[in-house]
């Protein structure tokens, strides 16, 4: 039955129901009036006054009637707006991951029930959106490999080939640079594509994250020397995470190379970890300009880069952090992106630590 | 001749590209020990596919 033909059934007996009740009462009461009457002269039938008598009848009996009204139909929204309360749950709880998972439906075929039913077929071809979009640009990323490596080989030949003239052997040297570019963002194209179908391969195992920073910290003087950035390597706890190493360095060498690419001459990198209740908490400091407030929530997303980096000479893809934000997931953990009152930008890495 | 790829994977042993600069800095160190004190330098760039030791043509 609908929604509404309850509603309009429920009040309709509860509206019948009170004029019946006032029906016989009036009936009943004027019935002893007139008796009283007929017995005992007009004196008795002055004890009681007609509209007294109607005033107490409508004031009960529509008291009742308010009162059922309300209780009843208090109980009939209650148990209307249940499911609406379910079915917003169930919206609020929707993402990515359990588009393919419908919600229960009470199968009575009410208004409410037709809703759950729009509603799951929504998800269904939003997920399958996704999931042609994620398969397209893993097979986009796969199909483009091959060709760049045998145009890899093509412009290798031409640019070794001693018989070739100066200038084409320039030329091809300069293509190979950018097809080392190409062949660079489909592999972290690919990459993430992998991560959004939960394909990376992830090792599970116990991985040493202070050695990984250490090791990190020296590289980072490195990268940095050119521009002389100092860095620190401030406290460095010993604590384990559960996870792939492989990825794990690919993780911090990404955050570490941004934060040399956006410092400054002069500037400084530091870096931390520390234990946090049951976390591994991962700091990295650096001073740069910092990207305007409006801009930095988007600082994750594929192919960012704010406009500083757009003017600048520096290199990149604009994958980076998208990456580092896969791998973070990956691991269970959380990434954030901040800039500090004194204008450092930050990035905490937060990973569940074993014991 | 070997290529950047190829350093990274034999020193590093990284299976991705780390997009950093870590390579060319390490061999400009490198040829700050092999090469800057003699006339010949050895280390030489082949530009697009990596490094090479080798006497210069």
């Amino acid at each position: 039955m609908t929604l509404r033909r309850r509603i309009l059934l429920y009040y309709s007996i509860t509206l019948s129901l009170s004029l019946v009740i006032v029906g016989f009462w009036s009936w009943f009461e004027f019935n002893e009036q007139r008796d009283e009457a007929l017995h005992g002269g007009a004196e008795a039938a002055l004890k009681h006054d007609p509209l007294e008598e109607t005033l107490e009848i409508i004031l009960y009996g529509g008291l009742a009637a308010i009162l059922l009204g309300i209780l009843g139909g208090g109980l009939l929204m209650h148990r209307a707006l249940r499911p609406i309360e379910e079915l917003t749950e169930a919206l609020e709880k929707t993402d990515v991951s359990n588009l393919s998972n419908p919600v229960p439906r009470s199968g009575n075929g009410d208004e409410l029930d037709r809703m759950t039913a729009v509603f799951n077929r929504m998800k269904e071809r939003l997920g399958l959106s996704f999931t042609q979009a994620r398969e397209f640009t893993l097979n986009a990323s796969h199909e483009l490999k091959t060709p760049l490596t045998v145009i890899y080989g093509a412009l290798e030949q031409m640019a070794t080939n001693e018989q070739a003239a100066e200038v084409d052997r320039e030329r091809a040297a300069s293509l190979l640079e950018e097809v080392q570019r190409l062949s660079s963002i489909v592999g972290q194209l690919s990459f993430l594509a992998r991560a959004d179908a939960g394909l990376l391969p992830s090792a599970r195992e116990s991985v040493a994250l202070d050695i990984l920073v250490r090791d990190l910290a020296e590289e980072t003087i490195i990268l940095a020397s050119g521009a002389e950035i100092s860095v620190t390597l401030g406290e460095c706890q010993p604590l384990s995470v559960s996870g792939d190493k492989m990825r794990l360095r690919q993780l911090l060498l990404n955050l570490a190379d941004n934060a040399v690419k956006y410092n400054e001459r002069g500037g400084s990198i530091e870096m931390t970890l520390v234990r946090q209740n049951d976390d591994a908490v991962f700091t990295l400091t650096n001073t740069g300009m910092a990207l305007p407030a409006e801009l930095r929530s988007r600082v994750f997303e594929r192919f960012f880069r704010g406009d500083l980096a757009h003017n600048s000479a520096t290199e990149g893809s604009g994958l980076g952090l998208s990456i580092a934000k896969s791998i973070v997931e990956a691991h269970q953990g959380v990434i954030s992106y901040s800039v500090l009152p004194e204008g450092r930008t930050q990035v905490v890495v937060t990973l569940p630590s074993q014991r | 001749m070997v290529s950047r790829r190829d350093i990274i994977s034999a020193v590093w042993e990284y299976d991705f590209d780390p997009g950093t600069n870590l390579v060319d800095v390490y061999v400009r160190r490198l040829r700050d020990k092999i090469d800057r004190d003699f006339p010949l330098a050895l280390i030489q760039t082949v530009r697009g596919l990596g490094y090479t030791l080798r006497l210069p043509s």
